[in-house]
């Protein structure tokens, strides 16, 4: 979805020049959060932060932030009380732009550092996203089976799960969206919960898009 | 002050690769580069408008032709073509292909 | 006023004051298309206090409320470095009370370019007022393979985004939804930032979430650019380009121009018919009819001007074409896309100075039109002729060149050599007030004008020339006739002059002789005597003010020949009337060589003048004109009639 291409800037840029490329989008019903996209997977890491580059660390300190969240290509950076995104919002952007350069210095709190929690949570998301919208509405459901060794399994219920084509577009999208998240996916294989069917078969003969 | 920031960052740069970097006048049809930024030489408001028509450090530049009489060069820059005087484009620094 | 503002609530919409937008965008971004296509003729155009700056403002209604739209100038960046950007920068900056700040903008952003129009974006969105995102060539981007997902777009600004493809209607309608209500746009939580380095990475995430696919390069447009910028092929592409523009406003306007003199004329003779009254009869024939033929006459080169440069503006090629010639201007400290408005100065300077229009730099704008005067146009044509004939044998020449025609050569190359080293001068005094600006062009690709936009361009020059400068070239014809025609003489005047009442010529002569401009003739000699010129060439030059195939009739009438319009051979032997050169002949060749000089520099049309004041915004620019050149046409005209007399 989201790649950069080749000429586009930065992309290419000699490394000293290049910051990591983000922008805040506002969060619904909350003010007081900005949630900033980042480059999928640039953090290494989900979840709440334990640990956090050093000039990050002070603004959690000195109240600007209250609370930041990693998702696997976002994150979210609430304000404490009595701080304003018009007067600290600069400061927090420059602060976090450089604590992007810095990955090795993001840590969890508790899980959401290793390859299947990063593929897990980019799979949630998804599922909970546009998707996975899309597929409830007609109906549907969609649910995580597995993930394993950059490997997704998903179960298709529903609707939607009676017709081979649909399925097929369906695993597809599904795979787009993780791929946005979490580059280094490997396959999706998605399971129909409904009678056995030509779809399955299908399936079993083209294996998702493999790199 | 946020040009002379971005500056100093960009003049690590092209010390660490000091001979691959050249300028943008230097480069012959056809070719493309990447910026590395924009020189001192250039009054801060004409580096300021360069950076601004798509010439920022990290930008890839494509020379597209030179006018009949070697001057101004169409440039290639962030989707758009533009056309440059040689003297201006003597103050862009750029590093071909990384 | 207020009053009305409180009575909205209970639901009467009538009262709602006006909505005030400004249109924010780079050139070629499709603004001004837009602009016309939400308001229509309905524009009024006129200049920013002060400055060189067009200033358009157009109106457009939607559900019963007036939305008044702004077009701003053009421009790549928010950081003013030329006067347009200055006035951008004001309208922009709220804490700027010299002009109005709107309630919200409509930024254009061209979706075949947005890495580089998002970097202006990130600047207009740091101002703090609404901006609504008009995303422009969305067809054009798919056709060349390029992608962008408008809501995803929305999303990652912050601000809401609508595509509107040129000559769609259910877009507009969209738009207008929108326009009516600037207070309820969403605004960025938080604003793009300003560092260089911090707004690539901004715009580089914006565009990576909306899903931005860069196009295609468009071949087309380098298939053709591989002919007409080609070194041999698009030079002569370019010259062919340039001689048909010329042939256009020289030859297919003169018989159109021919024309409404014709008409004009004859609705005088038809008009004097039915005045009795000699002074009234003239005065509507020639000063009230002959003024609005006057202004009249230009309007064919102004309309097939504009529209030959709308059509070349529209393409492209215009861009091109200064690209091409840039090399070339850049010796006169201008830029390539000066010399299509030097160009159009050889047929009239007035369609010239309005050409000056398309140079996006007001200081090379002002320094084109400084210069643009001084190429020799069709108006000094007749006087040339007829001051070269006086002295120059016919006979004489070198082979199939004759000497006549290389005198007329010799003077075009004078005229063309001196309006360039003007524009030089003058761009160089202005670049002492400020930094020089970097020349950059954009070369678009090729694209088809929308009929709609050439017509609006086209009435928009028409028009503003009929109303700005007709009105000062309607005055100074009036106020000439008054100056060569009264004070009136009773018939015991003429008679005891010896003037035979019946014989026009001689009563036309008599009266000219008497008029306040020749005493205006006789007050100012001392300052043409250096020059050789007597009271009688002085009525002519006070008279070529109007425009300055004038001297020709008016020397006539003062000779009181035959035939006022050909009267070399009564000048030829004019003489002297008084003073210490009393009874040689007047028009030696010195005095002959002084007047073509001075008609080769001096800015001897009001018409000229008065484009130069609708152009440039205020009297200035000129008075400066009118005086430099008049400065410099007397001392090259003295130099020259020295020069002549140690000659011969």
């Amino acid at each position: 979805m989201g790649v950069a291409r080749d000429d586009l800037p930065v992309a290419d840029a000699p490394p000293a020049c290049r910051l990591v490329p983000i922008h805040p989008e506002s969060v619904a019903g909350d003010p007081a959060t900005l949630r900033w996209s980042i480059p999928a997977a640039a953090l290494g890491m989900v979840g709440v932060p334990a640990v956090v580059p050093t000039a990050l660390q002070a603004l959690l300190d000195d109240a600007v932030l209250e609370s930041l969240f990693v998702e696997p290509a976002a994150v979210s950076t609430t304000l404490g009380p009595g701080a304003s995104w018009r007067e600290h919002g600069a400061r927090v952007r420059t602060t976090l732009q450089e604590a992007l350069l810095t990955p090795e210095q993001w840590r969890p709190a508790g899980a959401g550092s290793t390859a299947d929690e990063l593929l897990r949570a980019a799979v949630l998301q998804v599922l909970d996203g546009e998707v996975g919208h899309y597929i409830r509405s007609h109906g549907g459901s969609v649910r995580l089976l597995d993930v394993h060794d950059r490997d997704v399994k998903v179960e298709l219920a529903g609707a939607c799960s009676h017709c081979p084509a649909s399925e097929i577009t369906l695993t597809n999208r599904i795979e787009t969206g993780i791929r946005a998240l979490y580059p280094a996916l490997g396959r999706v294989s998605s399971r129909s919960q409904a009678a056995p069917n030509l779809a399955h078969r299908v399936l079993n003969w083209f294996p998702a898009r493999a790199e | 002050m946020s040009l002379l920031s971005m500056k100093r960052r960009q003049r690590g740069a092209a010390a660490v690769s000091e001979s691959a970097t050249t300028t943008l006048a230097d480069l012959s049809a056809g070719s493309s580069a990447w910026v590395v930024e924009v020189c001192d030489e250039a009054q801060p408001a004409t580096a300021r408008r360069l950076v601004d028509l798509g010439f920022a450090p990290g930008a890839q530049v494509s020379v597209v032709r030179r006018a009949p009489l070697a001057d101004p060069v169409i440039f290639r820059v962030a989707g758009a073509e533009l056309a440059l005087r040689r003297c201006q484009a003597r103050c862009i620094q750029v590093r071909v292909e990384p | 006023m207020s009053t009305e503002g409180l009575s909205v609530e209970g639901g009467t919409p009538a009262a709602y004051d006006d909505v005030r937008l400004a249109l924010v965008g780079s050139p070629n971004a499709g603004k001004t298309t837009l602009f016309n296509a939400l308001t229509g003729l309905r524009a009024k155009t006129g200049n920013y206090p002060g400055v060189t700056v067009s200033r358009y403002e157009g109106v457009c209604e939607v559900e019963g409320r007036r939305v008044v739209i702004e077009d701003l100038p053009g421009s790549y960046s928010l950081d003013p470095i030329s006067p347009d950007e200055q006035v951008l920068a004001q309208v922009l900056d709220p804490l700027e009370t010299a002009a109005q700040t709107p309630q919200g903008l409509l930024v254009t952003l061209d979706a075949t370019t947005l890495p580089r129009s998002l970097r202006m974006l990130a600047q207009v969105l740091r101002t703090g007022l609404p901006v609504c995102v008009v995303l422009t060539f969305t067809d054009e981007l798919a056709r060349r393979q390029g992608a962008v997902a408008e809501s995803a777009l929305a999303r990652a600004l912050g601000v809401p985004v609508v595509s509107v493809t040129s000559g769609r209607r259910s877009d507009l309608i969209a738009l207008k939804e929108l326009m009516v209500r600037p207070e309820s746009w969403a605004l960025p939580a938080l604003p793009p930032p300003d560092a260089p380095a911090e707004v690539s990475s901004w715009v580089t995430s914006v565009l990576s979430a909306a899903g931005f696919r860069l196009p295609e390069i468009d071949l087309r447009t380098r298939r053709v650019d591989a002919i007409l910028l080609h070194p041999l092929w698009g030079t002569l592409v370019f010259f062919a380009v340039m001689i048909a523009f010329f042939q256009v406003i020289f030859t297919v306007a003169a018989p159109l121009q021919g024309a409404i003199e014709q008409f004009f004329g004859w609705l005088g003779t038809l008009a004097g018919s039915h005045i009795s009254n000699g002074v009234v009869r003239s005065f509507v024939a020639d000063a009230l009819l002959g003024g609005v033929g006057g202004v009249l006459v230009f309007l064919p080169q102004i309309v097939l001007l504009f529209l030959m440069i709308a059509l070349l503006e529209g393409t492209g090629y215009m861009a091109r074409a200064a690209f091409l010639m840039d090399r070339v201007m850049a010796k006169a400290g201008l830029e390539g896309r000066a010399f299509v408005a030097l160009l159009s100065s050889v047929a009239c300077a007035v369609p010239g100075i309005m050409a000056t229009r398309t140079l996006p730099s007001a200081r090379d704008r002002i320094a084109t039109m400084m210069g643009a005067p001084l190429m020799t146009c069709s108006a000094r044509l007749p006087v040339y002729v007829l001051l070269i004939g006086l002295v120059v044998d016919p006979d004489a020449g070198w082979g199939p060149f004759s000497a006549q025609g290389a005198v007329m050569f010799g003077l075009y190359v004078v005229g063309a050599v001196s309006a360039m080293a003007a524009a030089w001068v003058f761009s160089r005094l202005g670049r002492s007030r400020g930094p020089l600006l970097p020349f950059y062009m954009e070369i678009p690709p090729y694209r088809i004008p929308s009929a709609r936009s050439v017509a609006l361009s086209v009435i928009d020059a028409a028009k503003s020339f009929l109303r700005k400068v007709g009105k000062i070239i309607l005055g100074t014809t009036v106020v000439l006739w008054i100056l060569l025609n009264l004070p009136t003489h009773s018939l015991g005047d003429l008679q005891r002059a010896g003037v035979d009442p019946g014989d026009e010529a001689a009563v036309s002569a008599y009266v000219l002789d008497h008029s306040y401009a020749a005493s205006v003739g006789h007050a100012v000699e001392p300052v043409f005597e250096p020059l050789g010129f007597d009271w009688r060439i002085n009525i002519g030059v006070i008279a070529s003010l109007s425009a300055r195939e004038v001297f020709v009739a008016t020397l006539g009438q003062v000779a009181s020949a035959e035939n006022p319009d050909n009267p070399q051979s009564a000048l030829k032997s004019m003489t002297v009337a008084d003073g210490p050169r009393q009874g040689e002949a007047l028009f030696t060749p010195s005095v002959v060589a002084a007047l073509l000089v001075f008609f080769l520099f001096a800015l001897q049309c009001m018409s000229t003048v008065g484009a130069m004041r609708r152009e440039s915004g205020s009297w200035r620019w000129p008075a400066i004109a009118f005086g430099y050149m008049f400065v410099l046409a007397w001392t090259m005209a003295w130099c020259a009639r020295l020069a002549v007399e140690a000659l011969t």
